[in-house]
């Protein structure tokens, strides 16, 4: 099929397609984000136990793979007889590993803070809370937009992991094999997620570089 | 023991050591009310780390350090309470860099003091019109002189009203031509009363402004007198050759 034949018949499905795979992503994205901070937050903390629990979750996290923590979610949870949606389980997927990847972003940001800084807010008698809160979060956040814009167009990606379980609606690459399977739509199909899914990472870099630019830290 | 004798900064037998080097050995000294004490020696002498001890950026091996008569609490929401009565000022500025230089002066008082944001402006405000960067209030650190920043950082120090300063080489990362401003604020602050201790290299100012200068030299206290005795009679050995030292050239 070409590629207008392919638009004529599953254009509106190809749109509906985009539009999970965007919202799909929006809230990994946000959940990682708020997740990556909090990890991070008890990386840095004073109490032991909360540190070592932060560097176990990034380490366990960033070292399995996106295809198996989906599997364990939906299929090895249910014999604990924890059963969750499909999408909930992508969603849980998609937002554990990026948000240990975001946690060692905000860590290296974290290294661009001069110390002094902190010595300098422990001096005018802030607590720790109010030191993370007011110095070392917002520093290392605004260090850290271009290799944050880079995890959310991975965190896009990898929503592809819908496309393994029966999602409904689908998500850009569940639609290919929904496609495929009903025309002969071969290579074409996925041209055209694959298309989509580089306008979606096109628009996330720059949207990146403007808020990099906007937040960046005159040093 | 009258109102003005009574100490604010006093450290008994302290001791500390980064490994084999005996950083603090056996320094007992007092600080009182209104009083400025400069504290002068080679680099390397411990004098650095006695002024950082003072409000526990440095811990300490043994002894006991007291402000205003109680001691130092080890750690946690009590160690920053005592900190926010002592206000410190950095040989590198050390300004908050993505906030502005009037922010820098707000964010302490408003989150530790609770003070109100809109009372913390216009306190700032005056303290940076008192140090003269007013016109510098809504840029950021970066944009300022380092002499600029210094004055900041010592209104940033003075928002929270602590009951003393602590000054770790001031001047030290500035330019020269930047020192005299630093030194001027310094001098003010000095002789309108605050309770003072100063680690500094420049000599004029601590035989001007100081009513004691300390010297130290390998971890210890080695003489302790009026600048002017001080610097006209230096009694050890190692105070005559260190004073020697920086005139020699």
């Amino acid at each position: 099929m070409t590629v207008s034949q392919l638009l004529n018949q599953y254009g509106d499905r190809y749109l509906q397609a985009l539009f999970t795979t965007w919202r799909l992503t929006f809230f990994s994205f946000l959940g990682a984000f708020v997740i990556g901070i909090v990890i991070t937050v008890l990386r840095v903390s004073p109490i032991k136990p909360l540190r070592f629990f932060g560097d176990f979750y990034v380490q366990i996290f960033r070292n399995i793979p996106g295809a198996a923590l989906l599997i364990l979610l939906v299929y090895a949870l249910p014999y604990l007889k924890i059963t969750f949606p499909y999408d909930v389980c992508v969603l849980i997927a998609t937002v554990l590993i990026p948000s240990a990847f975001c946690s060692e972003h905000l860590m290296s940001g974290m290294n661009t803070i001069h110390p002094g800084q902190i010595e300098a807010a422990r001096a005018l008698g802030m607590t720790f809370f109010q030191l993370i809160r007011r110095v070392v979060i917002p520093q290392s956040l605004r260090s850290a937009v271009l290799p944050l814009t880079n995890l959310m167009v991975a965190t896009m990606l990898t929503t592809s992991l819908g496309s393994q379980v029966p999602l409904r609606p689908m998500e850009l690459t569940g639609i290919v094999s929904y496609i495929n399977t009903r025309s002969a739509g071969g290579v074409m199909a996925f041209a055209i997620s694959a298309a989509l899914y580089c306008l979606t990472g096109l628009l996330i870099g720059a949207a990146g570089s403007w808020i990099d630019r906007k937040v960046r830290i005159l040093r | 023991m009258t109102e003005n004798d009574r100490p604010v900064i006093e450290l008994k037998h302290v001791h500390k050591h980064f490994g084999d080097l005996h950083v603090l050995n056996d320094i007992s000294l007092t600080v009182k009310k209104g009083e400025v004490v400069v504290i002068i020696g080679p680099s390397g002498s411990g004098k650095s780390t006695l002024c950082r001890a003072v409000n526990r950026l440095e811990t300490i091996d043994s002894g006991e350090i007291l402000f205003e008569g109680e001691p130092l609490p080890r750690e946690g929401r009590k160690l920053a309470e005592m900190r926010a009565r002592i206000g410190m000022v950095f040989q590198s500025f050390n300004l908050f860099a993505h906030r502005t230089v009037l922010d820098n002066l707000t964010i302490a008082p408003c989150d530790v003091l609770k003070t109100s944001k809109k009372e913390a402006r216009q306190e700032a405000m005056r303290l940076l019109e008192r140090v003269g960067v007013a016109d510098q209030a809504n840029k950021v650190p970066a944009q300022l002189s380092g002499g600029q920043q210094q004055r900041a950082a010592i209104a940033r120090a003075l928002a929270m009203h602590p009951k003393a300063m602590l000054f770790d080489e001031p001047t030290s990362a500035l330019d020269p031509e930047m020192i005299g401003e630093v030194l001027n604020v310094m001098a003010e602050l000095a002789k309108d009363g605050m309770t003072m201790l100063i680690v500094t290299h420049e000599m004029n100012f601590a035989r001007k402004v100081a009513d004691r200068v300390v010297f130290m030299d390998g971890g210890c206290i080695v003489e302790e007198n009026t600048p002017e005795a001080f610097f006209g009679h230096p009694k050890s050995q190692r105070a005559k050759d260190f004073l020697s030292s920086l005139t020699a050239h």
